[in-house]
């Protein structure tokens, strides 16, 4: 059921057997870019049931706003938003950079957009080097820009990480200059509404596109159709990234980074530093179901990282979420700002009073944390 | 709501009238009703920082200071639930807050204190941060004390919004948000109106540790000059002062500094002090003494500003024996400039004029004639080049009236158009 990277079939990243991918010629050799020239692939994509990180397929999401034809929109990636335990994104753009423009562009052809945005963390200098070269390489070979025959521009921005940005509102706010103490790009921004994914998801729209599309979409459970890139990690013999069709048994998934299925001690983590905690012996028999109804529907400031810990680790887990909250927040509400006071220690009342009063979703994501294991 | 005049509030079952749009926490202290939010001001859109003027509204929680009022409202200042919630958000406030309530002069008018008796709390003692804890310095004995801090960002929204002098920012995140300020700025600004300003005394001046009991407040009206600051000043033991502007960004630094150098141990108490015989009567117009070695850059500088102001010139040229050093190379002074020969030529500075701008040569004028040339008008200002090029010029101002002139910190450097607007329109 299980694909890793390392095994030969891998829908995210296809070519991570031949030598040198990361560069165009090869790229288009093996069938890069091929997809956009077929309109029944991007219909494919547009009415498949393909989950985005809200839990939401993607079509439910490119049409929340009833718009005309001729209103420009545009699409971004956006890498600038903050999760410490998440390596599988950034493994995955060096390696294989053409997937991420060649997602954008099915996206854009999908939704009508014109316009593409990548926005990438400041401080990460090496992954910014490879998008800067595959999107300067993609330009000169007419995939898009002025030149190509489909009219798309796509522009790199670099921003400083902040877990913020991983609200659609404060990224958009921000870039567009309502959030001073942030930097804007307000001169790029122009068309909206802007169609926010995060960079795997533009890896799984080239899968869809591609000849193995219908085989991608077919694995899945009915609610969760599709394979899903996660990373699972945690107080495990060996963290892995993996491609898990939707509705897998999470103890199945988790035997693959070494948790043995006799483990019925331990907690398990979902969504990163700000995730949900649940018993391990009491969520082990459940499946990888992404739905709004679903078991495991991610939140904003959550990712699909599934983290297993024993009880000694849980509870420094959680300590250490206390402590990234504090210094991630924005220090605009006084929950957040000072969370690090002991939030798991607060009562269920205290918290519910300042979860009333906070301005964003990361103090009710930080709550959400803070239950669970005992510290 | 257009053309609405008053809508009616209920609160705590009293039923008041607000204008439309107006902010529930300002309408809230018009009525009197006790409040103890420390980041709202009436100039700026709340930050919502410190979440203690919390008020029920229905069934939620708000902010009040967040809360404009446009339709009719119920709010409830007194409940459990609420009680609770600002005891919350006042245990996490406080949490790093110093607690050397004696050595602060906002003790006794303090929000935080008000509310610690109020609501029986005591101040959290895990004064573990260590990042804040230490006192930065600003300018002239100012400083900003980060244990006193608690974030409130009213001196920033203030410096930003209000001000617009970009001397407060804030700096980091979360838990490590701190105020932050110019280091260059700081010298320029008068920082009086952030001592004001700063709800728990985290930005102090030097001599305000030695405030800090309880005293009882008095209001008058500061004699320094012609504003009129309305102040309110209590004494501690007959010999310290502090000092407040009731009306915000009314006072200055040269104020405070006139009072605290007051040394009321000698003096009679202050309510008997005689204040009247004591003020500068308001200047109405200004005479500019020109010297005669201006070169055409200066001279052009000064044309325009005559010209601008509309203020009458005389170009000075005093006996030789009045001037500090010796004349030029040859002990001869450069002939009058054409553009200048429309200007009388004196001598002295003539007895009876209220307000002088006495341009100073290179050369400088004796200490003789100086004091014959304060004696001889009401207000003298010495406007002594620093560069030829340049047009900062430093400009000393000496009171021959009732103030020491050792008492104040007179010398500014700035533009001198600046200073001559400033002395032109306040009539200092």
């Amino acid at each position: 059921m299980v694909d890793t990277l390392a095994t030969k079939s891998s829908y995210y990243h296809p070519l991570h057997q031949i030598d040198s991918a990361h560069f165009i010629d090869v790229y288009m050799k093996h069938g890069g870019y091929s997809t956009l020239s077929d309109d029944k692939s991007i219909e494919r994509v547009s009415a498949s049931r393909f989950l985005n990180r809200n839990g939401i397929s993607l079509n439910s999401y490119w049409s929340r706003m009833a718009l005309p034809p001729t209103k420009p929109r545009s699409i971004l990636a956006n890498l600038a938003s903050y999760e410490p335990g998440l390596f599988a994104t950034r493994r995955l753009i060096q390696r294989n950079p053409h997937g991420l423009i060649e997602g954008m562009l099915i996206a854009a052809r999908a939704t009508g957009s014109d316009q593409g945005f990548i926005v990438s963390p400041l401080e990460d200098h090496i992954l910014a080097q490879s998008i800067d070269r595959a999107l300067a390489e993609a330009e000169k070979e007419n995939q898009w820009g002025n030149t190509s025959e489909w009219s798309f521009n796509l522009k790199h921005i670099r921003l400083p990480k902040s877990i913020l940005y991983d609200q659609d509102s404060f990224l958009l706010a921000s870039l567009s200059g309502a959030r001073p103490g942030y930097p804007n790009r307000k001169e790029f921004l122009c068309a909206s509404p802007v169609h926010i994914h995060r960079a795997e998801e533009f890896y799984a729209l080239v899968a869809m596109a591609s000849s193995a599309g219908e085989e991608f979409l077919r694995s899945g459970s009915l609610q969760t159709p599709g394979v899903y890139l996660l990373t699972v990690s945690g107080e495990v013999p060996t963290s892995t990234t993996i491609e898990v069709p939707g509705g897998t048994p999470l103890s199945e998934i988790m035997q693959i980074a070494g948790v043995k299925a006799s483990v019925s001690s331990g907690w398990l983590r979902w969504g990163g530093v700000l995730g949900s905690w649940q018993r391990w012996s009491e969520i082990k028999d459940k499946r990888l179901e992404l739905a709004a109804n679903g078991s495991l529907r991610l939140k904003t400031f959550q990712y699909p990282l599934l983290e297993w810990f024993g009880d000694e680790s849980a509870a420094a887990a959680k300590r250490a979420m206390s402590y990234f909250v504090g210094d991630q927040s924005c220090g605009a509400c006084l929950g957040c700002s000072r969370s690090t006071t002991g939030l798991s220690k607060w009562t269920r009342f205290e918290k519910t009073s300042f979860l009333a009063l906070s301005k964003c979703s990361l103090f009710a994501r930080a709550c959400e944390a803070s239950e669970g294991p005992a510290w | 709501m257009v053309g609405q005049e008053s809508i009616d509030i209920i609160i705590d079952g009293a039923k008041y009238q607000a204008k439309p749009m107006s902010n529930l926490r300002s309408v809230l202290i018009e009525y009197g009703v006790r409040e103890h939010g420390v980041c709202h001001n009436e100039k700026i859109i709340s930050p919502g920082k410190c979440d203690l003027c919390l008020v029920k509204i229905g069934d939620s929680v708000l902010r009040s200071c967040e809360v404009f009022i446009t339709t009719k409202l119920e709010v409830s200042t007194r409940d459990d639930e609420l009680s609770q919630s600002k005891i919350n958000s006042f245990q996490l406030l406080v949490d790093n807050h110093k607690t050397d309530c004696e050595r602060c002069h906002q003790s006794g008018v303090c929000k935080l204190q008000d509310f610690s008796r109020n609501y029986n709390q005591s101040f959290a003692a895990t004064n573990t941060n260590d990042d804040k804890s230490r006192i930065e310095p600003l300018a002239r004995d100012y400083h900003l004390d980060h244990d006193r801090c608690v974030s409130c960002s009213l001196c920033v929204d203030f410096s930003q919004k209000v001000e617009k002098d970009g001397l407060f920012r804030k700096s980091s995140r979360g838990k490590y948000t701190r105020v932050a300020h110019d280091p260059i700025k700081v010298s320029e600004i008068d920082l009086s109106l952030y001592r004001d300003l700063c709800p728990t005394g985290a930005i102090a001046h030097k001599s305000d540790s030695r405030l800090g009991a309880k005293g009882s407040w008095v209001d008058l009206v500061c004699p320094g000059c012609d504003r009129n600051c309305l102040l309110s000043v209590r004494t501690i033991d007959k010999r310290f002062l502090d000092i407040r502007s009731v009306e915000l960004g009314k006072s200055c630094e040269i104020g405070y500094e006139w009072w605290r150098s007051l040394d009321l141990w000698r003096s009679k108490p202050i309510s008997q002090i005689e204040l009247s015989d004591q003020k500068v009567k308001a200047i109405s117009s200004w005479i500019v003494y020109l010297s005669l070695d201006m070169n055409t850059f200066e001279i052009e500088l000064w044309l325009k500003i005559l010209k601008e102001n509309n203020l009458q010139a005389k170009l000075l040229s005093p006996v030789p024996e009045d001037y500090a050093r010796q004349l030029g190379p040859d002990g001869k002074l450069r002939s009058i400039d054409p553009r200048l020969e429309h200007l009388e030529l004196v001598e002295t500075i003539e007895p009876g004029e209220q307000g002088v701008v006495l341009l100073e040569p290179v050369w400088g004028y004796s200490e003789s004639f100086y004091q014959e040339s304060s004696s001889a008008c009401q207000l003298l200002c010495v406007v002594t080049h620093m560069g030829v090029e340049s047009e900062c010029v430093e400009l000393q101002v000496e009171r021959n009236t009732w103030m020491n002139p050792n008492l104040l910190p007179t010398r500014q450097t700035t533009k001198i158009q600046v200073i001559i607007e400033s002395l032109i329109s306040r009539n200092i």
